[in-house]
């Protein structure tokens, strides 16, 4: 029916088209995505040495096919897989990278599925940003020194709960860049991380079905793969800063950095919309700056420590807990 | 699609100066400003006149350029985001929601550009071997493993495609629902089968992968990327580039003058 | 049971693979469907349970015509069978695939338990319920594909080459059940023995079309036809 045709390409939402990012913030995200993909393919080509080419090649290959297979939802409407977990959860998160990076690079090209300027933005939003949180949140708490656990429900739950986190965070970041493009705020936040939410749980779901299925029959694929060692993750780091510095910054490129609240404002609608939940930062300042960019930038950065604090705490936590073997 | 593509009627152009064109072309839509619209009508313009000329069919790239508009709908927020001279007004739910005239200025730019640089892709690909495009961007210095791994990609995109096509129609071949009886279990049932056949093609895949390597092995291949040496332009290639970076010059300075 | 008026159909990519085939087939018949390689008698087979929707024409099985509101219904009670058993199989194991169709269907657990055990008995496969699919030799695998639709008891089945890849025994074997199952048949193949053996009616295509339709015994005895048709 086409109206599922419809509701579908808006679910994927996350493939951001050309026309909508500010030249300067989509240029701009191209940055940390150029050097994320740079280190990727370095450290994926040694550690995968000459096979890196044909195993990432038929991978990326088989994540666009992957996504096709949907799970039927209700009233003839599905979700699909986006895949960037479970290609790093499987081949590592630099080679899921590179494999996701080639994955979105393809959809522009072939299909415009997602814009060219975009496509940097694009990359780290469903490349980058998904094989980060399944290699080095997820892949750590689930094999420790080259060995899979056991424990087929804990693999289910960190791999599901990847896979919900992956798809919020690339919404996340979408919508930050379409609202440093001037989109707004008020209505890009709740409806793009409220429909994506519920689009977490398919990709959720099919992320852990897939992987216990692997885990049970072929676990040698998901140790093949050597673990990130210290550098890597420090590298991951520096990748991490760079993006959060960037969204902090975009706002100055941005022709109209403060717009949007001060319309929302000034137009007088959807003043409910403004203390949503989702307001963790009211009006994106902090308020005894003001509403200057400088106010706007720190509110950014704020934003962005409290994720990464979030992250990290979350797998201390967890780490320092190993799950019951069974 | 792009095994479809006509690359006939251009096939006397060199692909590394459509791809330049077409993405010069498309980063300088980026940087049009909202309501320069004597810069996007030319744009628009010079875009279906090379369509023209080429004899590509510009019904057939509207057409296929459809494929953007869904998203297209997201824009429509922009009309009520921006402060301006509302334009009408309308509630949905309680709330007041007014379109002021700047906001739908700056929603039609952003659908204008995003349809022209869907357009200007299609005409690329149309025209444009997937190999060519490859060769286009090795030129522009991307590393050349990524080349190799998209072209990888691409060899086996359709292949693996099928193979998850087939595994659907098996899979709703047997989704079947006998009256009075609620079908399809549930969400979470439904869920770990699609699972499992993700497993199930990813297995396949890289068992496919280790025996594409072996047969690279067995001609040699050793990991080193073998990248063929490519032509030198031709004046008329500069001619081209020429022409399409002064069109790209002249949008940007119209829109800003 | 079976009653197809008009119907053709092109691939996307323009080749025509049916052109007009009209055909009614009785409940309880068994059918064989002969043709040369890309007669079309694959292409025929995926309309019957709506995998290929038809360009024109139309399709009724059991008084219910193959259209999208119908698709579900008709799929359980047209058992389709692909000619390549990878086609088919998409499950971890032979267990999980046999039990997908009845799972959907909503059945009970130990009345799926029944029918997986019942469907491999019959096909020969008892004992391989925890094997991978894609571990088994071909002619388990074409096995293990038409159990995964016996299980959902249909009332008509659509075999593509069931045959094909078997070893003598497992003919032997294929052609005895297909002659005890109740259901009615339509089965494309290349085998003669197994046409001579099951089915007392045969249709045969040539480029998308039904050039013979008649009883087995008159048309495998009428050698210069045979040889026309490209069926020996
Ligand atoms: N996916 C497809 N796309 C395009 N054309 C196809 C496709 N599948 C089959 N065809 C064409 O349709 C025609 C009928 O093919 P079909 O597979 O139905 O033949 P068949 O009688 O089953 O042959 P065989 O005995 O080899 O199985 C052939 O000309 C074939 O080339
Ligand atoms: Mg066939």
């Amino acid at each position: 029916m086409w109206w599922q045709w419809i509701v579908e390409r808006i679910a994927l939402g996350l493939h951001i088209p050309d026309g909508f990012l500010h030249a300067p913030v989509a240029l701009l995200w191209w940055l940390p995505t150029v050097i994320a993909v740079g280190i990727a393919a370095r450290a994926a080509r040694q550690s995968l040495d000459e096979r890196a080419v044909p195993l990432m090649g038929v991978m990326a290959a088989f994540i666009f096919a992957a996504q096709m297979i949907n799970v039927p939802i209700a009233g003839g409407t599905s979700g699909h897989l986006l895949g960037g977990v479970f290609a790093a959860l499987v081949l590592g998160p630099w080679a899921g990278m590179v494999v996701m990076t080639s994955v979105i690079a393809l959809q522009a090209i072939l299909f415009q599925d997602g814009g060219i300027v975009a496509m940097g933005a694009n990359i780290f939003n469903m490349g980058i940003a998904t094989a980060a949180i399944g290699g080095w949140l997820a892949r750590p708490l689930l094999i420790r020194n080259g060995v899979l656990t056991a424990n087929r429900l804990w693999i289910a739950i960190v791999a599901a709960g990847a896979g919900w986190l992956s798809v919020m965070a690339a919404a996340a970041l979408t919508s930050a860049q379409l609202v440093l493009s001037d989109l707004p705020a008020a209505i890009v936040f709740p409806a793009m991380l409220s429909v994506h939410a519920i689009i977490g749980i398919g990709e959720g779901l099919i992320t852990a079905a897939a992987v216990v299925f692997l885990a049970s029959t072929r676990p040698d694929l998901l140790q093949a793969t050597p673990p990130s060692g210290p550098v890597m993750t420090r590298i991951a780091a520096i990748g991490v800063v760079i993006a959060a510095v960037i969204t902090a910054f975009a706002p100055l490129a941005s022709p109209d950095p403060d717009g949007l609240e001060r319309v929302a404002e000034d137009a007088g609608f959807i003043t409910r919309a403004t203390d949503a939940p989702y307001q963790l930062l009211p009006d994106y300042t902090i308020p005894w700056l003001g509403e200057t960019p400088l106010s706007t930038i720190i509110a950014g950065l704020v934003g962005v420590a409290v994720l990464i604090g979030l992250i990290w705490g979350m797998s201390r936590l967890l780490r320092t807990q190993p799950p019951a073997r069974s | 699609m792009a095994d479809t593509a006509t690359a006939e009627p251009t096939a006397a152009d060199d692909g590394r100066v459509k791809t330049w064109l077409a993405l010069g072309f498309i980063f300088t839509l980026a940087w049009l400003p909202a309501g320069a619209w004597d810069a996007l009508i030319m744009a628009a313009l010079a875009l279906w006149f090379v369509i023209g000329w080429k004899r590509i069919g510009l019904w057939m790239i509207w057409r296929r350029s459809l494929i953007a508009w869904p998203f297209a709908l997201a824009a429509l927020t922009l009309a009520i985001a921006r402060p301006g001279a509302p334009v009408f007004q309308f509630t949905i739910g309680g709330q007041a929601i007014t379109a002021t005239d700047a906001g739908m200025v700056a929603a039609a730019t952003v659908m204008a550009k995003s349809w022209l640089s869907v357009q200007a892709m299609l005409t690329l690909i149309a025209t444009t071997h997937f190999s060519e495009l490859l060769t286009a961007l090795a030129a522009l210095r991307l590393p050349p493993v990524l080349i190799l791994i998209l072209g990888m990609a691409y060899r086996y995109l359709f292949i693996l495609q099928e193979e998850a096509l087939r595994m659907l129609r098996a899979r709703d071949s047997r989704s079947a629902s006998i009256p009075g009886q609620p079908a399809g279990r549930n969400l979470f049932w439904r869920a770990t089968i699609t699972g499992r056949m993700v497993g199930t093609l990813f297995i396949r895949a890289y068992e496919r992968s280790e025996r594409i390597y072996a047969a690279m092995l067995a001609r040699g291949y050793d990991g080193r990327p073998v990248t063929a040496t490519q032509p030198p332009l031709r004046p008329t290639d500069y001619f081209a580039l020429i022409g399409g970076g002064i069109v790209c010059v002249s949008l940007i300075v119209i829109a800003y003058i | 049971m079976l009653t197809i008026t008009n119907l053709s159909y092109a691939y996307p990519d323009g080749t025509p693979a049916l052109r007009g085939i009209d055909l009614v087939v009785a409940a309880g018949e068994k059918v064989a469907l002969l043709g040369v390689n890309g007669a079309g008698k694959s292409t025929l087979l995926l309309h019957l349970n709506g995998t290929l929707r038809p360009a024109s024409g139309a399709i009724v099985v059991d008084g219910l015509p193959v259209t999208a509101q119908n698709l579900r219904q008709i799929r359980a009670r047209v058992g389709l069978v692909f000619q390549d058993p990878d086609d088919q199989l998409f499950s971890p194991t032979v267990f999980d695939d046999v039990a997908f169709g009845p799972l959907y269907m909503g059945l009970a657990p130990a009345e799926v338990d029944q029918r997986v055990q019942q469907a491999l008995q019959a096909v020969g496969m008892t004992g391989y319920e925890q094997r991978p699919p894609h571990r088994l030799s071909l002619g388990q695998r074409k096995r293990v594909a038409l159990a995964t639709v016996l299980a959902m008891q249909p009332s008509l089945l659509a075999l593509d080459e069931p045959s094909a890849g078997l070893d003598p025994r497992a003919r032997r074997e294929l052609s005895e059940l297909l002659r005890t199952l109740p259901q009615t048949m339509l089965v494309s193949t290349h085998d003669l023995a197994l046409v001579a053996d099951v089915f007392p009616r045969s249709i045969v295509l040539a480029e998308g079309r039904v050039v013979a339709d008649e009883a087995t015994s008159s048309l495998l005895a009428d050698h210069d036809r045979l040889w026309q048709y490209g069926l020996i």
